[in-house]
């Protein structure tokens, strides 16, 4: 996504979270023991599976709920939970995909420039928030765009939003604000 | 099964103190259902703690009639009886079993007893139409049950006279008397006719109505003829009046939609079955994407296609057959890193056998 400036950030998606459900119930214990590449976690009650070629972890409940992590992208995550539903259909569950949401989608973008996070958070304050004793970066949350910016010092931001769209928005309004605070040579 | 259970619970404390399965468990929950002289039989195991027969079918014990015997019969109070499977059932007031056609009854019944258009919903019918048929008139049996049966009742008046029936009736409902089976507790199967039947009871026969019908019920006798639809249906007509009657006296026919005559789940099964390769999926969503339900169930079916990709990576891995059999201390994994802190074990690698009292490895995924 071009910035309002005339740099061109790179924003690199790095996990993208989704959720779906098999719409019936699921023996964790035959999982474990007849699937492949799976972890089964009793004390908890889930298993999780690992795909390589999406590479993806899923954690799978007996209620047939299974959370997806791992992916890159959307279609990626998209995919991989299908193929997910797949080998649990390999196994011998009726297997019915349905459900599949994206919820979270964690970005990564190096700035061009450090900034300086205390001038920042005075000049956002309530959106803004920083606490160095706990966590390095500085806090901001959009709140109509239900994402959260963690602005480190060096210049590298994390976002966080419900799709990929919603981050690259978030990239683009926070961008200017940052600007203004960047740390210049002088 | 007393002594399957004793088992049980004994050989797995290596303690070797024993601890007794508390069998007192299944009793108590059968005495609160179910009168202790009635069914000795229960009292062993759980199984029987509802009153339905064996077959569980949600039925009612039917009993079978002496062949022989000239209708109407006149079961006086007191009499136990014994069922085809084998249980009792204590008949605390007087019973009257006629046949089909008989309607002592002098009030005229809804039309809606038509709705047994099916075995099923005759027996229903019949079954709820028995209560109504508590014939008071019958002089010598105050409150009687009458047992009738010809499912094509429908046309044929019922006649209620619930009213007058339960003043003469001298015992209270079931559930007060300890002799008297708690049917409300028997699980019933569902009946698709359950609001038709129930509309048999308008209002003239409401209060009263709850109470002998847990009487008349129990006794739901068996016409040799194999008219014997209705004595299946007279637990069910028995909880179900209880309830339904003073719900629903008021209430006209209700066509029921629901259930059998639910169509909407058929739409979604439609899309489901369509078989679409990943090019198809597309168009669909783009087609679909207004509709959020059945993207959901088309996208399902193309499981096939996401397939390939393990079915390379196990043959190879499996085709030796190196195997460690061990215990383990730990196992660590840090994303695809792992780290086997393994002790005890054998290990066949190469086709050579090697035992080991720990074994430490390292292995990335």
């Amino acid at each position: 996504m071009e910035p309002s400036n005339d740099v061109a950030l790179d924003i690199i998606i790095t996990n993208v979270v989704s959720v779906f459900r098999t719409r019936c119930h699921l023996n964790l214990r035959t999982i474990g023991l007849e699937g492949t590449n799976v972890i089964y976690k009793p004390e908890v009650g889930k298993v999780l599976m690992k795909l390589r070629k999406p590479r993806i972890t899923a954690s799978i409940w007996s209620s047939g709920k299974i959370i997806c992590t791992g992916a890159t992208s959307e279609e990626e995550a998209k995919l991989g939970a299908r193929r997910l539903a797949r080998c649990l259909q390999k196994i011998g569950f009726k297997v019915r995909f349905s459900e599949f949401k994206v919820v979270n989608v964690l970005a990564v973008c190096s700035l061009p420039f450090q900034i300086r996070l205390i001038e920042f958070t005075k000049n956002n304050r309530p959106i803004a928030s920083y606490e160095p004793e706990i966590h390095p970066a500085a806090t901001y949350r959009i709140k109509n765009l239900r994402s959260t910016v963690q602005v480190f010092s060096t210049g590298s931001i994390t976002v966080t939003g419900p799709d990929v769209q919603t981050v690259a928005s978030a990239v683009e309004q926070i961008y200017p604000l940052l600007f203004e605070c960047r740390k210049t040579l002088s | 099964m007393k002594e399957w259970m004793k088992e049980c619970w004994t050989t797995s404390d290596s303690s070797g103190s024993r601890r007794s399965f508390s069998l007192k468990l299944w009793r108590v929950s059968v005495k609160t259902t179910i009168h202790p002289t009635l069914f000795c039989s229960c009292q062993q195991t759980s199984r029987r703690l509802s009153i339905n027969p064996p077959n569980n079918c949600g039925s009612v014990a039917t009993f079978s009639l002496p062949p022989g015997i000239t209708y109407p019969v006149q079961i006086p109070a007191g009499v136990t009886l014994q069922t085809a499977s084998g249980h009792f059932y204590k008949v605390n007031v007087p019973v009257m079993v006629t046949r089909g056609a008989q309607h002592v009854l002098t009030r005229p019944a809804p039309t809606r007893i038509e709705q047994n258009s099916n075995p099923v919903s005759r027996t229903m019918a019949v079954a709820r139409s028995i209560p109504a048929h508590l014939s008071v008139p019958c002089p010598p049996a105050p409150s009687s049950c009458v047992a009738s049966e010809t499912p094509p009742n429908p046309p044929q008046p019922l006649h209620h006279q619930l009213c007058q029936q339960t003043d003469d009736k001298p015992s209270p409902s079931a559930s007060d008397s300890p002799s008297e089976f708690n049917l409300d507790d028997i699980e019933f199967s569902p009946q698709p006719i359950d609001m038709s039947a129930s509309s048999f009871f308008t209002p003239p026969a409401q209060g009263p109505r709850s109470d002998y019908p847990q009487d008349g019920m129990e006794t739901a006798l068996k016409e040799p003829d194999g008219a014997a639809e209705e004595s299946t249906a007279l637990p069910d007509l028995k909880a179900e009046t209880n309830h339904d009657i003073k719900l629903e006296t008021q209430l006209d026919f209700i066509t029921q939609l629901d259930g059998v005559a639910d169509s909407s789940s058929d739409t979604e099964e439609d899309d489901d079955d369509e078989d679409l390769g990943l090019v198809g999926e597309e168009e669909f969503l783009g087609m679909i994407n207004g509709n959020e339900e059945e993207e959901l169930e088309e996208e399902e079916d193309p499981l096939n296609s996401g397939d390939d990709v393990s079915d390379q990576d196990i043959p190879e891995i499996f085709d030796t057959e190196n195997v460690i059999v061990c215990q383990y201390d730990k196992i660590h994994r840090s994303k695809n890193r792992w780290k086997f802190y393994l002790k005890d074990g054998v290990m066949c690698y190469g086709g050579k056998d090697y035992v080991f009292s720990k074994a430490v490895g390292e292995a990335e995924w």
